[in-house]
Order: structure tokens, then sequence, then C-alpha cells
């Protein structure tokens, strides 16, 4: 009767350990219902990308791995975020006990007016989900209207074409332009609202064709057209909005391009390019721009996994012409071939066969 | 309690055979990465010139040597044998810079910790994964250690 009894409790314990681990998030801290108040004047969602080869080394050869410090910085962040919501998102590789039980490794952190009132562990259920499915239904259970908008996204180059495997643990989950686009359109709570600013802290993301999709739906875009060492755009300024929260979305733009380009320059020796984009100035143009650069690709076919050139230097065009609306900061690589040229146009192409 | 004698090791045996076939494969990478910072603290250390110069060129011969054992030891998909050729010739291109070759101008005593980090900074910032099995990435982690 007693061994009877034992094993009924050990399978018991068993199946209870079986069941929670088939649930795909766990929620470690909720402190909603609290008498915290409950109303912010922005949000801010950061995805921070780390489901792929992220080590780097600093300058005192200490290694880096999977974004820690963007997400260091984004948490110190959301706590001085008194009237703000902060949602930070860490998605890191998916990793199975034993290689069976699969582990919530991501990590979904939700701050609002500087405390963090939700924190969970999750996994993706459905391995060829949408991008940025299951974290857009993680916030979505609890969101409150905000006033300002704000998307961060640190990661890789994200792909214009079909691109399986930019997740490293998940490679069938789409990630390009129009999956990403489409994506951070599901934080956004009516089709009306918008985002104030984008930032795209990624290598040569700062295209005619990132712009033209992310119009409808933003007003300032911040990106590099070319490299960025290791798309790292600073995000401190966000202090900003607790100080001057009348501040304009293009004037926090520049304050971030400027502190990140001053930031590089003392450090990195290979090229560095910033550009904000006001997207309402662009918009009077982008059309033109697009079929410009697609009427050269048509004639000279180019080199996708390579990184950017400017624009102007692939479909020529007239000095000031496609520059309404565009600040830029660059700096050329300090060694190299292409060490020439003190001035970029702001928007970034793919190299073409001949080049 | 005789069943039980039975299953536990099987289920141990399961788990550690599937184990160590999920293992099998490795994103070598990072173990390049690993390798050229020792490089680049080394480079920073030498007292003068020609060590420095000998340290680099030292790091690329063996890089480029392990990639060519990666060539001839491993099946790689169409994406990652793309990258890593484009890897071999960013190193390849590096080196001539430091000999001055094809077109390049040879790289100045003075210069040589700024372009060592150049060389780190142009190497991490490319995204690349190239994923081989564990045999050949021991080997490949022999040939940046020892050689």
């Amino acid at each position: 009767m007693i061994v009877v009894g034992r094993n009924l409790i050990f399978y018991s314990i068993l199946l209870i350990v079986l069941f929670a681990g088939c649930s795909s998030h766990s929620e470690l801290i909720n402190h909603e219902g609290t008498d915290r108040p409950s109303a912010a004047d922005y949000s801010v969602i950061y995805y921070i990308h780390a489901d792929a080869g992220y080590l780097y080394h600093d300058p005192d050869g200490q290694p880096v791995r999977s974004n820690s410090r963007v997400l260091e910085t984004a948490r110190t962040v959301a706590k001085k975020a008194h009237s703000g919501e902060v949602v930070i998102i860490h998605q890191r590789p998916e990793k199975r006990i034993l290689g069976i039980f699969p582990q919530r490794n991501s990590r979904f952190y939700h701050y609002r007016n500087g405390q963090l009132i939700s924190r969970v562990n999750y996994r993706h259920p459905n391995k060829e989900e949408t991008f940025l499915a299951t974290e857009a239904q993680l916030l979505n259970r609890n969101r409150i209207e905000t006033q300002q908008n704000y998307f961060f996204y640190y990661g890789h180059e994200i792909p214009t074409g079909n691109n399986n495997g930019y997740h490293q643990t998940l490679p069938d989950i789409d990630v390009n332009t129009e999956t990403v686009v489409n994506g951070m359109r599901h934080f956004l709570q009516s089709d009306e609202q918008r985002f104030d600013l984008v930032v795209l802290s990624t290598c040569n993301n700062g295209t005619p064709v990132m712009a033209k999709w992310l119009m409808p739906f933003t007003d300032v875009l911040l990106a590099s057209p070319q490299n960025l060492h290791l798309s790292h755009i600073d995000s401190d300024h966000l202090a900003y909005l607790e100080r001057e929260p009348e501040a304009s979305s293009l004037e926090l733009a520049h304050a971030m391009a400027e502190q990140t380009y001053q930031r590089l320059v003392s450090t990195i020796q290979t090229t560095i390019t910033l550009a904000v984009y006001d997207l309402d100035d662009v918009e009077t143009y982008i059309n033109d721009l697009v079929s410009h650069i697609e009427t050269e690709e048509r004639l000279n076919p180019p080199v996708h996994f390579s990184d950017n050139m400017d624009c102007s230097q692939i479909a020529p065009f007239e000095t000031g012409n496609y520059q309404q609306g565009v600040a830029t900061w660059y700096k050329p690589a300090r060694f190299g071939r292409q060490i020439s040229g003190t001035s970029h146009s702001g928007w970034g192409c793919k190299p073409i066969v001949s080049q | 309690m005789r069943a039980l004698y039975t299953i536990l090791p099987s289920v141990i045996l399961f788990f550690a055979v599937h184990t160590v076939s999920v293992a099998q494969s490795v994103n070598i990478t990072e173990t390049f990465k690993e390798s050229f910072n020792e490089t680049v603290l080394k480079v920073h250390d030498a007292e003068n010139e020609i060590e420095k110069r000998s340290i680099l060129n030292d790091s690329f011969d063996k890089m480029i040597l392990a990639i060519g054992r990666i060539e001839s030891l491993t099946t790689l998909d169409k994406t990652e044998h793309s990258q890593l050729i484009s890897f071999k010739n960013e190193i390849t291109e590096k080196q001539n810079e430091l000999n001055g070759l094809k077109g390049f101008r040879r790289i100045e005593g003075e210069d040589l910790d700024d372009f060592t980090d150049y060389s780190q900074q142009y190497f991490e910032q490319a995204e690349r994964t190239v994923t081989i099995g564990l045999t050949a990435a021991l080997l490949i982690l022999l040939i940046l250690i020892l050689l």
C-alpha cells in the first residue's frame, strides 16, 4: 500500500513537471491591480534580438554576448521612465533540457511609471508563427492608451527578401522587411495610431524601401544606411521625454544620433553611418527615389548578402535631390578600400554586380 | 520494482544519446572571434612593429588555414558556404592591406594597433552563422590555439 502511494506521488509530480514545461510562458512577477497609477504619457517598445551570433569584445577585450549591454541600458531607461510605459522584449535562443523539454528562455519585461509590473519567461509555441506574434499577445493582455509611441529594434540587418534562419534556433520564422514592419504594427492599438519614432539599430536598413514600408504609420525613422558598428544606437536620451515632454520626436532622434555618433567616432575604425528621416518630408519624393533605384537594379542586379553602399553611387542622382527631410552622420572607415568621401546621401542600397 | 530497473536505465540511455546527438553541431564563428580577440590583446602588448606585424600575419594565416579545413572536412549548406568564403576573402583582404599587396598601401608601424582594432571590429560586426560538427570544431580549435 505504501509502495503504491509512493508511486502515485512520484507520477503525479512527474506529470505536473511535464505539463508545466508545456506552457509557453510563465509569469514570474505580476504587480497588476495594485494602487500604482495606470496612466502613461508615452510607450516605448524595445525589441532586442539575441538568437544569433552577437558575441563581440569591448575595448578591454572582455566578451559581451546576447546584446546584454543593450538590455542593461533598456532596463535603466525603463526605471527612469516615471511617466511612461516601457516594454522590453529580449529574444534569446530557444533551448531544450536534455534535447526534449523546451525551456522558456526569452524574456518580456513590462514597466509602467518606472516600476516593473510584469516579467514573463516565454518561448514560441508555434515554430512557424508570424514575426512578433507571441510578443504582441503578451503585451496586449495589459495595454493602456498612450499619446506617444516609440519602437526600438536592436539586431542584425533586416533582409529585404525572404529570410528563414534569422533566428538561429527558430529558422522557420520568416524575418524580412515586410514581416518586421507588420510585426511592429501589432504593437499599435488602432489603425489611426502611429509611431512617433522608429529606431532600427541594425546595419544597412536606412533604405528607401524600408522608409516606404514604415511611412504609413511612422513619423520619424532613425537608422543606418550602411554599417553601424555592432548596431548600437544609444537610447539613454529617452530620459529627455521626462524633462521635456513637449519635445518633438525629430529632436529626440537628432539627439540620439548625435550621442551615438560622438561615442562611436572616438573608438571605431570601421564606417559609421546614421540617418534621421522625417518621413512627412520624405513622402513627397519616396516613390520617385524607389523607382529610380529599381530602374538601375533592373539593368544591374544588386548583390544581396553584402554591405550597402551610398545609393547615389549606384544610381547617381543630383546632389540635393532626395535630401529633403534627411539628416546624416557619416565617417568613412579609417582602413580598407572605401576610405574616401566625406558625405553621404543618407540612403543605402545594395551594390550592383558590376561593382 | 524489476520494471523500474529496466525502464530507468532505458530512459537515461535515451536522454544521453539524444543529448549527444543534439550537441553535435557547433557555431564556429564564435571560436574565430575569441581567437582573434587573443590576437588583438597580443598585438597591443607587443613592444615593436616587427612583433606586432608577425602576430597579425600568423593569426590571419591560421584563420585561413582553419577555413580551408572546414571546407574540406564538412558539408555546409549553400548560405553557410558563401558566408565562409566571404569571411576567407575578408581575412585575405586584411592581410593584403597589412602587407601592402593588391593595390593597398602597407600599414605603417604606428597604425598597427588601430588597424588591428579595425580588423576585429570588421569581423565582429558581420552577421555569420557557420555550423559544423563537433569533431571538426575541435580540430579548428586546435589549429587556432596550437599552430
